[in-house]
């Protein structure tokens, strides 16, 4: 019972850390990546995160970090300015998306 | 003793220039304050000054504005280093210009150019429908770009004698090429970067006509910052202008005439002059964060590369030293390098200050030439 509870505070504790060392990775690759025209919560050379989480589906924000090109009029923009991410593999947009929309309720 | 008067008419000039007071404001970008140096010390804090991303600085007189990433215009005291007033123009907001008798503030979000008194009491807002940049002023006109119309207004003021200005649209040029972004001003042209046209674009503001002049930008990068254009890159000579997308800085003779592209190692960010327009500091974006490259503007050759601790978000040139200052964000240092001797690769550091998270640096130069600090 006692190695039974140690088993289950240890996936707990290692749950946790790979949350934050995910959201860490998300603000990483927001520096990497979009930190020169987005701002979290303000309006910049792109839309805020808070707008786009509060506005777009998580697929839309995925397809249109990875494809701009061809989501912009769907997003009602009449052209795009933004440059495609088609490098980022499936687990860093993953990473990307959670980061954009944890600003979704943000002040 | 010819050699004895030299150098004591060396050390003269040397101890001149040392006591020329120049006060250095650092935004500190997540602190939401501006760091303040003086006299080569890291002496104060100006806190509370609401969002710092992308603060930026304007000293008019012996008055200083900030403008902050959330819309508000603070006003403080630089010899007191004290905050005096302050108003919310919009929700976004990164661009402004003091002038004698108000402030303009070209706003994001709201799509206005909001216009004060030098106190920040609001006069009149313009609507334009627009994200506005590149607001500058040439005598009692007002100009800005618009990004989401591809427009420039300019304004002029209908009282140029009274206390507060009264600006009306004298000129809407249409179509001036896809997603203005930034703008410098040189006498009467005014210089608009365009995002998504591989022009820039000149107005004349003596005769109102407008231009495109192409620029040979071939393959894009991924481009991962905005470039900024500044006053700091107009030499006699020439117009240097920061590729978009391209590992390039232009040369332009003073009637837009190709001079040369210049190859840089980056995305190039920020075109900083030297005062004496011998030097062009270069930055960059991406992965070239960290590089800065010094360009010749004689042979307009690159001369020196400095590779810094972390990402560099600004340099600027000390007006009053032989002084190249570097902020270097993610090291969370501002260093000086002292730039007297004539070969660039000879160029040293000389101060080293521990600035959290650093990225504008402003200079004030109208401090009182004093043997320390007054408090």
């Amino acid at each position: 019972m006692g190695n039974l509870l140690t088993l289950v505070l240890t996936l707990s504790l290692s749950l946790v850390t790979l949350g934050a060392e995910e959201a860490k990775n998300g603000e990483k690759l927001f520096k990497e990546y979009c930190w020169g025209c987005h701002h979290q919560t303000a309006e910049a050379f792109g839309p805020s995160f808070r707008t786009i989480a509060r506005k777009r589906s998580r697929e839309l924000i995925m397809a249109q970090i990875a494809d701009p090109q061809h989501t912009y009029r769907q997003l009602g923009y009449s052209r795009n300015s933004m440059p495609a991410f088609a490098d980022l593999n499936q687990s860093q947009l993953e990473r990307l998306c959670d980061y954009i929309i944890s600003f979704k309720d943000a002040k | 003793m010819r050699k004895t008067l030299y150098a004591l008419i060396v050390t003269a000039l040397m101890s001149v220039s040392v006591s020329a007071r120049e006060k250095i404001f650092v935004v500190e970008r997540e602190n939401n304050a501006l760091a303040v140096i003086d006299f080569n010390l890291l002496v104060n804090e100006i806190k509370d000054m609401h969002n710092f991303n992308h603060a930026v600085v304007k000293f008019r007189d012996k008055d200083g504005y900030v403008i902050t990433r959330d819309g508000y215009i603070v006003k403080f005291d630089p010899l007191k280093e004290k905050k005096v007033s302050e108003y919310r123009t919009s929700k976004s907001a990164i661009g402004f210009i003091v002038g004698d008798n108000y402030v303009a503030v070209a706003n994001y979000d709201n799509k206005t150019v909001e216009i004060l008194d030098r106190d920040l009491h609001p006069i009149q807002t313009i609507e334009t429908g627009s994200r506005n940049v590149g607001i500058k002023e040439y005598g009692d006109r007002l100009i800005f770009a618009c990004m989401d119309s591809d427009e420039i207004w300019v304004m002029k003021d209908t009282t140029p004698d009274a206390k507060k200005p009264n600006f009306t649209l004298e000129k809407k040029v249409k179509n001036i090429g896809k997603v203005p972004f930034d703008a410098m001003i040189d006498k009467n042209l005014y210089v608009v970067g365009l995002f998504n046209s591989p022009d820039i674009g000149v107005l004349d503001l003596d005769t109102m006509k407008y231009k495109k002049v192409p620029l040979d930008l071939g393959k894009r990068e991924r481009i991962l910052k905005v470039p900024h254009f500044g006053f700091w890159s107009i030499s006699g000579e020439y117009f240097f202008i920061p590729a978009v997308g391209n590992r390039k800085v232009f040369v332009f003779d003073h009637d837009f005439k190709p001079v040369k592209s210049i190859e840089v190692e980056g995305n190039p960010v920020f075109t900083a002059l030297s005062p004496d327009k011998k030097w062009l500091a270069v930055t960059f974006s991406g992965k070239k964060f960290p590089i800065v490259q010094i360009i010749d503007t004689k042979s307009l050759e690159v001369v020196r590369r400095f590779e810094l601790p972390g990402w560099v978000l600004h340099v600027r040139w000390s007006s009053k030293h032989p002084r190249l200052y570097f902020s270097v964000n993610t090291a969370d240092m501002v260093l000086a390098y002292e730039t007297t001797d004539p070969d660039p690769k000879k160029w040293w550091k000389h101060f080293e200050w521990p600035v959290p998270k650093p990225s504008g640096i402003f200079l004030f130069d109208k401090a009182p030439d004093l043997k320390k600090r007054p408090f």
